[in-house]
């Protein structure tokens, strides 16, 4: 079955066609909303809302692009969507709990051992490290990076995506370098 | 020309993504060779470089589709609740909003019609904006500025107003 008549059944309501477009999508889908929200329950719930989303929006489609291309756009969103909402959250907890409370939201790195080079070789460490070097980039730059990085991306493919030109793709990739080159740096340095 | 500390900085991405060209990577080992501390530095940045690339291989759980359906059928059951709640409400709320807004409507247009026309601050507020400026300017409307000081601008015109008039 391709693209446009899986779609065209889904529009039917067709569950078996959903399922198989679960089935195809769904790595692509939770991949992509676990690199930009680094949360594994998260990433699962948003992944689920975007196919909640596909599934009602399906008639919508115009294939006017690659259906992997409307999808990787829908979860791009919704994640970007989920990390704005969940950052009113966290501020306000983090405001709840400031006053020399432990429980309040740490800057990043401040979790590691700083004092051993040997800390930085473990694995869960370094997770975190990559993972709040991540977070510390603004939220364009941070979709344009993981698209091209982790999802492996071409920069014409990302441009379709985010629907913006080839070189504000190139020039936000190249600025996620530029400012995680920095932040890696401050931080090796401390170490 | 040898690279120095900074410009190694500067070029850790490009090292890291073998993207430097062939010219800068001779320069960039003759420095390495020298500067123990960029030679540590470029080793961990690269190791934690390829790390962010290859991001993690995790898979959604096994339950994913059942989580889904269930959502699904939620969010049905939501959408007829909440169809039937507001149909309801419409046809109910409709017609006492209508009510409620022209009497509001009636209510906010007598105060604003009942805000009293001669006090000080109107009368103020008319001559300031230049409506009246050329009608005789009485005796409450100065004494509201009594404490203007003398030799000033409103000094001088209040002045020559008054004696316009006398």
């Amino acid at each position: 079955m391709n693209d446009q008549e899986l779609l065209q059944k889904i529009t039917a309501k067709d569950q078996n066609a959903f399922k198989e477009l679960v089935d195809r999508f769904q790595s692509l889908v939770f991949h992509t909303c676990f690199n930009l929200i680094g949360n594994r329950e998260h990433a699962e719930d948003v992944a689920q809302e975007v196919f909640l989303q596909i599934y009602k929006t399906a008639k919508k489609f115009r294939h006017e692009c690659k259906l992997s291309t409307w999808i990787y756009r829908i979860s791009v969103n919704r994640a970007l969507n989920f990390i704005r909402d969940n950052r009113k959250f966290r501020w306000l907890q983090s405001i709840d709990s400031f006053p020399g409370d432990e429980t309040r939201i740490t800057p990043a790195f401040s979790s590691l051992n700083l004092n051993s080079h040997d800390a930085l070789m473990r694995e869960n460490e370094r997770k975190e490290l990559i993972r709040s070097l991540l977070d510390s980039l603004p939220e364009k730059q941070k979709a344009a990076f993981i698209l091209h990085k982790m999802s492996g991306l071409s920069y014409q493919e990302i441009a379709e995506v985010l629907e913006v030109s080839l070189s504000t793709v190139e020039a936000r990739i190249h600025r996620a370098k530029i400012n995680l080159q920095k932040a890696l740096i401050s931080c090796l340095k401390k170490i | 020309m040898v690279m120095d500390c900074i410009a190694v900085e500067k070029s850790l991405v490009a090292i890291a993504e073998n993207s430097i060209p062939e010219r800068r990577l001779k320069e960039l080992r003759l420095h390495l060779e020298s500067c123990s501390n960029c030679s540590l530095l470029v080793k961990r940045f690269t190791k934690i470089w390829q790390k962010i690339g290859r991001g993690e291989q995790i898979e959604p759980s096994s339950s994913f589709w059942i989580e889904l359906q269930q959502k699904m059928s939620a969010r049905e059951e939501r959408k007829f609740w909440l169809a039937d709640v507001f149909i309801g409400a419409r046809r109910l709320f409709r017609p006492a909003a209508l009510v409620f807004t022209l009497i509001a409507g009636i209510f906010a247009g007598y105060q604003i019609g009942n805000v009293p026309q001669d006090s000080g601050t109107a009368r103020i507020e008319g001559k300031i904006s230049g409506a009246n400026l050329e009608e005789p300017i009485s005796a409450p409307y100065f004494e509201s500025f009594e404490d203007y000081p003398k030799g000033s601008v409103t000094d001088f015109y209040l002045s020559s107003k008054i004696d316009k008039k006398e």
